[in-house]
This record gives structure tokens, C-alpha cells and sequence, in this order.
């Protein structure tokens, strides 16, 4: 093992160009990343998108094809997933069926080789801590979904990795238990300070559980930042779609102005004011995008003005309420659909707006995201 | 899991009844083909030997005078533990019958995890490799290799045209020719259940060990071995209980220094006609065999016994 010599002090964790590919299929594509010490960092993309595979590079059960990757500091190339300081909570637990409760948690601290006293009691303690005390003599598959995915998580931390990877923590668990393992998740990572890098497909756990986000699509990370980065200034077309729900605008005709660009949404038949952020490498925006939420729905005036801009009139096509909010589609006068999300602030029996109703949506300017890819 | 004493009591009775007349019809077959056949050999046991045919006095005897009386004796049974011969007997068939399953269990483990592991289509063919045998008969096999071993067979030769020997080796009707034979035969009993086992071993168990500080070698001792423990002793015993009353193969491959029990047996019925004696060899036989099973069943039922008592006092969880 060489130490890496201009690791910074706090990453738990450092990827450098990191690439796995098999044969063709590029998995793995020039993955550089740092996760610092005590973050819980997730890497969020769909199904085929590279993070398992690069979790599995972490867990040393992939050979990287190039790049590097550091923990705390040690390269971690030829290291084989016995001799790494770092743990893995299987995405379907991979709990040991013929061992109890107890003896799923002791089994890594036996291979530490420490006195018996000593893994009793961290066991003990361990146990304790997820709230599965009294089941310790219980097999696995007497246990239930959620109990078993607390025994992977004892039997992870035990042993006191520097770092955690979890692969879909949540996913085998029913909605209700998720949200409540969610917190009882965060509680634990704060309370022992381990790093935790999340493998999730799912929005919501990211948003949830990460001090960071990392979107990855095709095998690269395509932007990396904390929750609210990632949903309210998304990079690309791709992680505005990725994340959340959202109207993409196509633009058009852009003039750079003194408070920000101006341009039009063919589409949409309207004129668009854009903030005057810069993009990176001086691009300029090809597409704009729009949260459904930041959309204001007004009731069409008799022969109102459409003329204004970040403004576009349309009528309501579909409904869908929510309870704390609802969702509107609207058809807008060139035909292209916009999305609308109210939340449902007035306690009120009738309802604001109906199906078919004319209506006039606006943003303000700040609400839309250029996008240059 | 093992229900509790509680769930058990709710099942309704007519599925029990269903159950007792479905255990009927195995319970027939058992009797009419195990308990009755072995019920004659041990009454021929405790018959004397006579010169009639069948070569046995009857042990129920109706006498006018005395009514019915019981002619037993257990001298055949005495004799097994006066002539060392069928010690001998018992203990190279034993020695042979725990090589065999120790060699077999050795390479059948290795190929057993190459098929579990190997991609979905190439499973059906390996599978039909191991059981292609079973298609010819088990005599004719047994007697290629009375071929390849012989002494101007393919294997001395090839031994001497590569210079690794000078006079061919006597191969056969020796132990190691039994030996062979018995391995070769018994390896598919041995390949199944343990395939079989390490089919249904998830592999991801084996990362999860690694990923808790496992070498390979420890995450083997203490994860696949375990948990294919079962599909170990079937094959055990599939092959050592029939190994260890192996006739054909001692007979075709053995020698005059191959002791095996199942070849006494068979000289004792058909060359000695001695009925009552071979039928004390196969009682015992018989014994040993399945006591060893009989004690690990009766062990299972009362450590469940055990385990299910203290069930309803344990917490219940949030199940």
C-alpha cells in the first residue's frame, strides 16, 4: 500500500479517474470524486446507471479498469474486500441464515480476533443501539423485513469502518417503515460519525439522506452538489428531469442583456427573461427549466394581455389533488402541455380552479434555470 | 419454521385426518417391502442350521405333545464375535466405505461447485455428464474397468510407453482396483445432493463474509460449509451405506486380500448355504448402518422438542 500523499486530511474517501469497464461496456467512465469525512453522500441514477458497480469497486468486489481509489488516505487498488476499512449493508441484507441475531453481529469482530469479552459486549451495545435488544438468539428469517435490515446495519458498523456503503438501505422496506428507518438512519450516522456513501435509484431517499447528491447517468457522475444544488440548479436537461418533476423549455433567439438574457419559447409562444447566471465555460442556455411550483396560476381576465413575459396562457386539462398540494396540467395555446403544482394553503371546501377553465401561469425569472446541455 | 405448539392445535382436524390417510400409503409400501423382509431375516437368524432346503429349522414348532414352542438360538449371532474373520470383515468394509466417501466427497465438492456456478446453459450438460452413466448398465461399467486395469490394458500401457514404468503395474484384484471402482460408481451420489446444496447457496453470503473480514478459506469454513452441511451428509450417506454392503465390485475388481461384508454375505448364502449365519451378518449389518441414523433422528427430535418449548415466552417482535 502507497499513502497517498496529497489526499486531503478529511476524505474518507477519494476516487481519481476512476473507470471500470467490461469489454465494451463502459460501466464506470472517469469517475473523480471526494467524500469528506462524517458526509452522508448518495449517489443517485437509475437502474443501469453505474453505482452499484461503483460501489462494488469500494467494497473491493471490482477490480477498477483504471483511476485510483483512496480510503482515508490508503490506496485501495489491490486491496482485496477483507483488508478494506470499509463495510458493505447488502441491498437484500445478505444475513447469514444459519447464524442468530448475535452471532450475524459478532461475525466480523470474530474475524478481528478479538477476546470474546470484548466482542459480547459491542455486540451488546451495538444491538442496543438499533433497538434489537432481547432478539439476539433469534435466527434471521424469524425476523421481520424491517428487523432484518436493522441486524445488516449492526453487523456493519461494528466492526467501525471508516466508511459505510449502503445499497438501497431502504428500498426493501414498506413506505411507512422507510420514512421512520430514514431518520433513525441519520440519527445513527451523526451519533458515530462514520461516513455513509448511499447507492439509491430513488429521488426521495437522496434528497432525504444526503448531505450531498451525486447523479450519475451512464457510468458518470453528471453533477454533484447538496440536495437543494441539485434540485434547484440542475446542470443538465438530464438531472432537472432526474430529479423531481419539472417543465423543460426549449429557447431560442437569445440576447444577452444588462439584468440577464432575453430570448422565446418557440413551443410555448411566449418571450423568456432569464437570470443573469453564468454558465459554465461560457455556454449559453439552449433550454430552460421550470419547477412545477414556481408556476403561478391566475384565472384568465376577460381578454387579458399574454403579451408579458414569463407568461403563457393555457386551460387546465388535468387535476390531480394531493391533499397538501395539486397538481395541474395545462394545455397552453400552442398546444404544448405545462406542469403547475399549487399547495393547498387555504383551508377550503371548493375547489379554486376546474377542469377546462382558462387560466394565465407565470413565473418569475429567478425561477428558471438555464440549462446548456 | 417449525410451528408452535399453539398453531398446531388450530389446525382444523379433518387435515390431520387428510394427513394420516396420505402417510397410509408410504407406510403400506415400507411394510410390505422393509419391515417384512427384514422381519423374515431376522427370524431366520435365530434358526438353526439344518440340512433341508430351506437350509433352516422353523422357529414356531407345533408339537402334539407340547404345543406350540419356540426354537431360537442366538449361537449364529456368538459366532460373529468368535471368528475374527467377520470383524475383519466389518472393519475393511467400514475402512473402505469411509475412503470411498472421503475421496468422493473430495472431488465431487469441487465439481459440484463448478456446475452450481456456471452459467445457466451449461448446467443442464454437466448435469446429464454426471447422470449419463446411470443409462448403461452398472454391471457392464464395473467390467470396463476389469479392462482398464488389466494388466496389458490401456492404463499400463500408457504408463509404459511414457517410460514411468518398466513391467506393467498388477492393477487389478487388488484394493486399489476396488477402490477405483467403488469411486467411480458412487461419485454421482455424491455430485447430486451436494449440487443441489450449493445451487440453492447465495452467493452474495460469501461477499458479505469477505466484506466482514473473511479470507476466503475462513468464509468457507464458516459460511458455504455450513450451510451445505445437509446436502454433505446426504451424499455421505448415500454413498457410505451402500459401500458398505458393496458386493459386485469387491467381487469383480477384489482379490483373495479384499474383506468386505457384503462379499462374506454372499459366500455365506450361495457358496456355504449357511442361512442362519448370513442372516446374523446382514442383522448386524443392517444395524450398523442405521443406527448411526436412527441416533442422529431421535437427537433432532428432542433438540426441537427443546427448541419449540420455550417459543411462546419469547418476545413476540413487531411481526
Amino acid at each position: 500500500m502507497q499513502k497517498g500523499a496529497d489526499v486531503a486530511g478529511g476524505a474518507a474517501l477519494e476516487l481519481r479517474s476512476v473507470s471500470r469497464r467490461y469489454g465494451e461496456v463502459r460501466a464506470v467512465e472517469d469517475v473523480s470524486l471526494a467524500v469528506g469525512a462524517g458526509e452522508i453522500f448518495c449517489l443517485l441514477g437509475a437502474s443501469g446507471s453505474g453505482k452499484t458497480t461503483l460501489l462494488r469497486l469500494l467494497a473491493g468486489f471490482e477490480v477498477p479498469s483504471a483511476g485510483d481509489i483512496f480510503i482515508a488516505g490508503q490506496r485501495m487498488n489491490d486491496v482485496p474486500p477483507y483488508r478494506r476499512p470499509v463495510n458493505l449493508m447488502f441491498q437484500q441484507y445478505a444475513l447469514f441464515p444459519h447464524l442468530t441475531v448475535a452471532e450475524n453481529v459478532a461475525y466480523g469482530l470474530q474475524r478481528e480476533g478479538l477476546p470474546r469479552s470484548e466482542i459480547r459486549t459491542r455486540v451488546g451495545e451495538m444491538l442496543a443501539r438499533v433497538a434489537l435488544g432481547g432478539l439476539e438468539g433469534r435466527l434471521p428469517q424469524q425476523l421481520s423485513g424491517g428487523q432484518q435490515q436493522r441486524v445488516a446495519l449492526a453487523r456493519a458498523l461494528v466492526k467501525r469502518p471508516r466508511l459505510l456503503l449502503l445499497d438501497e438501505p431502504l428500498g426493501a422496506l414498506d413506505r411507512r417503515l422507510r420514512e421512520q428507518t430514514q431518520f433513525e438512519l441519520v440519527n445513527l450516522q451523526e451519533s458515530l460519525g462514520v461516513t455513509f456513501l448511499v447507492v439509491t435509484h430513488d429521488q426521495d431517499e437522496a434528497m432525504r439522506l444526503g448531505s450531498r447528491i451525486g447523479v450519475m447517468d451512464r457510468g458518470r457522475i453528471v453533477q454533484v452538489g447538496t440536495p437543494r444544488e441539485v434540485y434547484e440548479f440542475p446542470a443538465s436537461r438530464f438531472v432537472a428531469d432526474f430529479v423531481g418533476s419539472v417543465n423543460l423549455i426549449e429557447v431560442a433567439n437569445l440576447v444577452a442583456g444588462p439584468e440577464g438574457w432575453r430570448c422565446e419559447a418557440l413551443a410555448l409562444g411566449c418571450r423568456l427573461r432569464l437570470p443573469a447566471a453564468p454558465l459554465p465555460g461560457g455556454r449559453t442556455p439552449v433550454a430552460v427549466a421550470l419547477r412545477p411550483e414556481k408556476v403561478r396560476l391566475s384565472v384568465a381576465s376577460e381578454g387579458g394581455a399574454t403579451a408579458v413575459e414569463n407568461a403563457v396562457a393555457g386551460t387546465i386539462e388535468e387535476i390531480a389533488y394531493l391533499g397538501d398540494a395539486t397538481n395541474y396540467l395545462i394545455r397552453t395555446t400552442t398546444g404544448v402541455p405545462l406542469r403547475a403544482t399549487c399547495l393547498n394553503t387555504a383551508h377550503v371546501a371548493a375547489e379554486g380552479l376546474r377542469w377546462g377553465d382558462a387560466v394565465c401561469c407565470d413565473w418569475p425569472a429567478e425561477a428558471l434555470v438555464p440549462l446548456a446541455e | 419454521m417449525a410451528a408452535s405448539p399453539a398453531e398446531r392445535a388450530v389446525r382444523p382436524l379433518s387435515s390431520r385426518r387428510g394427513l394420516a390417510w396420505l402417510l397410509a400409503a408410504p407406510l403400506a409400501w415400507l411394510s410390505v417391502f422393509l419391515a417384512l423382509p427384514v422381519a423374515i431375516v431376522f427370524s431366520i437368524s435365530l434358526a438353526q442350521q439344518t440340512l433341508a432346503m430351506p437350509p433352516y429349522t422353523p422357529i414356531l414348532v407345533w408339537d402334539a405333545a407340547e404345543g406350540l414352542r419356540v426354537n431360537v438360538t442366538l449361537e449364529h449371532y456368538a459366532f460373529l464375535l468368535e471368528d475374527p474373520f467377520y470383524l475383519e470383515a466389518l472393519l475393511g468394509s467400514l475402512g473402505m466405505a469411509a475412503s470411498t466417501t472421503l475421496i468422493c466427497l473430495l472431488i465431487a465438492f469441487p465439481m459440484a461447485h463448478a456446475m452450481a456456478t456456471a452459467p445457466a446453459r451449461w448446467r443442464a450438460l454437466m448435469l446429464l455428464a454426471v447422470v449419463l452413466p446411470f443409462w448403461t448398465s452398472f454391471l457392464l461399467r464395473v467390467y470396463a474397468w476389469t479392462g482398464l486395469l488389466a494388466g496389458r490394458g490401456p492404463i499400463n500401457q500408457m504408463l509404459l510407453a511414457l517410460g514411468l514404468i518398466d513391467s506393467p503395474l498388477p492393477l487389478m484384484n487388488s484394493n486399489l482396483a476396488v477402490q477405483i471402482g467403488l469411486v467411480y460408481t458412487y461419485l454421482p451420489f455424491m455430485v447430486l445432493p451436494l449440487y443441489a446444496a450449493l445451487d440453492r447457496f447465495d452467493g452474495s453470503l460469501l461477499e458479505a463474509a469477505a466484506d466482514l473480514g473473511a479470507t476466503p478459506w475462513t468464509a468457507f469454513r464458516t459460511v458455504t460449509l455450513p450451510l451445505v452441511w445437509p446436502g454433505v451428509v446426504a451424499g455421505s450417506a448415500l454413498v457410505f451405506i451402500p459401500v458398505t454392503g458393496e458386493f459386485v465390485i469387491p467381487d469383480l475388481l477384489g482379490g483373495a486380500d479384499t474383506l468386505m461384508l457384503g462379499k462374506v454375505l454372499w459366500e455365506e448364502f450361495f457358496a456355504n448355504r449357511a442361512w442362519p449365519q448370513a442372516a446374523a451378518v446382514a442383522v448386524c449389518m443392517l444395524l450398523l448402518v442405521a443406527l448411526p441414523g436412527l441416533l442422529r433422528a431421535a437427537w433432532e427430535v428432542v433438540t426441537e422438542l427443546r427448541r419449540s418449548a420455550p417459543a411462546p415466552a419469547a418476545p413476540r417482535g413487531d411481526r
